[in-house]
């Protein structure tokens, strides 16, 4: 009976530990990274295109930079903002969800680098 | 004596009723936790796949981008990510040869083939400068 018990326990040890690995997060996809490449997809595409190239405090500079970031939102839905809120295709908008990323970029204002803080995001729905 | 045999038999057979009794929930029991044990793993090893199948894209997808079909520059020295080339038969080719995994890539607005796992990346194609180009999605299946 005892020889039983000790089957039986080991068992729920067993199936207990199964399931606690199981639930573990390195089975799940980690997206950190692909969010990080997509964000730098959009400022390396704002270069490309050239959006960047006039962005200073100018408005002419601020409109040629939010077109190109419109455009980029449409085709993929997120919020993109230049210099802290200055410049975005997302204005008033009700926020971002979680999973935005944030970073320092640089950039080169008539010859001088800068840095500015460069946001993409998911808006909340 | 006869008196004495029935008692033993009906004592016997009380016995058996009970270890049955007994027996049953154990057998169940044991039963349902292998049950859920091979769930819980057939789960994981699923879950395992799908993360594992999405951490290639993710890596071809970059491949793509940077390197594999990154234009050359004005001046031919350098290549310029993200402005690709949308001739992507000899990379899927390339990326068979070298990885055995067989991926679609493509540009456009929609993903290539419905029945698989898809990622895009953010893309500049056509145009004889980045700056003429248009901004497009790149979508790596597989």
């Amino acid at each position: 009976m005892q020889t039983l018990e000790a089957i039986i326990s080991f068992m729920f040890f067993l199936f207990f530990a199964t399931y606690m690995l199981a639930e573990l997060d390195y089975t799940k996809p980690n997206y950190a990274l692909y969010q990080y490449q997509l964000a730098n997809d959009v400022w390396r595409v704002l270069y490309l295109k050239g959006a960047l190239k006039d962005f200073s405090s100018t408005t002419t500079g601020h409109l040629i930079a939010r077109t190109e970031m419109e455009n980029i939102g449409e085709l993929t839905g997120f919020c993109i903002y230049l210099q802290g809120i200055q410049t975005t295709n997302c204005l008033g908008n009700p926020g971002c969800s979680e999973n935005n990323v944030e970073m320092k970029k640089t950039w080169f204002d008539g010859g001088i680098p800068k840095e500015m803080t460069f946001t993409v995001c998911t808006p909340e729905s | 004596m006869i008196k004495e045999t029935k008692q033993k038999n009906s004592a016997r057979a009380f016995i058996s009723f009970d270890a049955l009794f007994s027996i049953l929930p154990i057998v169940f029991m044991v039963s349902f936790i292998i049950q859920m044990m091979s769930l819980t793993v057939s789960d994981a090893a699923y879950t395992m796949e799908k993360r594992e199948n999405f951490n290639f894209l993710v890596a071809t997808a970059d491949y793509v981008v940077k390197t594999g079909s990154a234009m050359q520059g004005s001046t031919g020295q350098y290549i310029t990510p993200n402005w690709i080339d949308t001739d992507f038969s000899e990379i899927e080719y390339e990326i068979y040869q070298g990885t055995g995994w067989d991926v679609a890539i493509d540009v456009g607005d929609e993903p290539p083939v419905d029945d698989a796992t898809c990622i895009y990346r953010l893309v500049v194609v056509g145009g004889s400068r980045p700056e003429d180009g248009e901004i497009k999605k790149l979508y790596v299946c597989g």
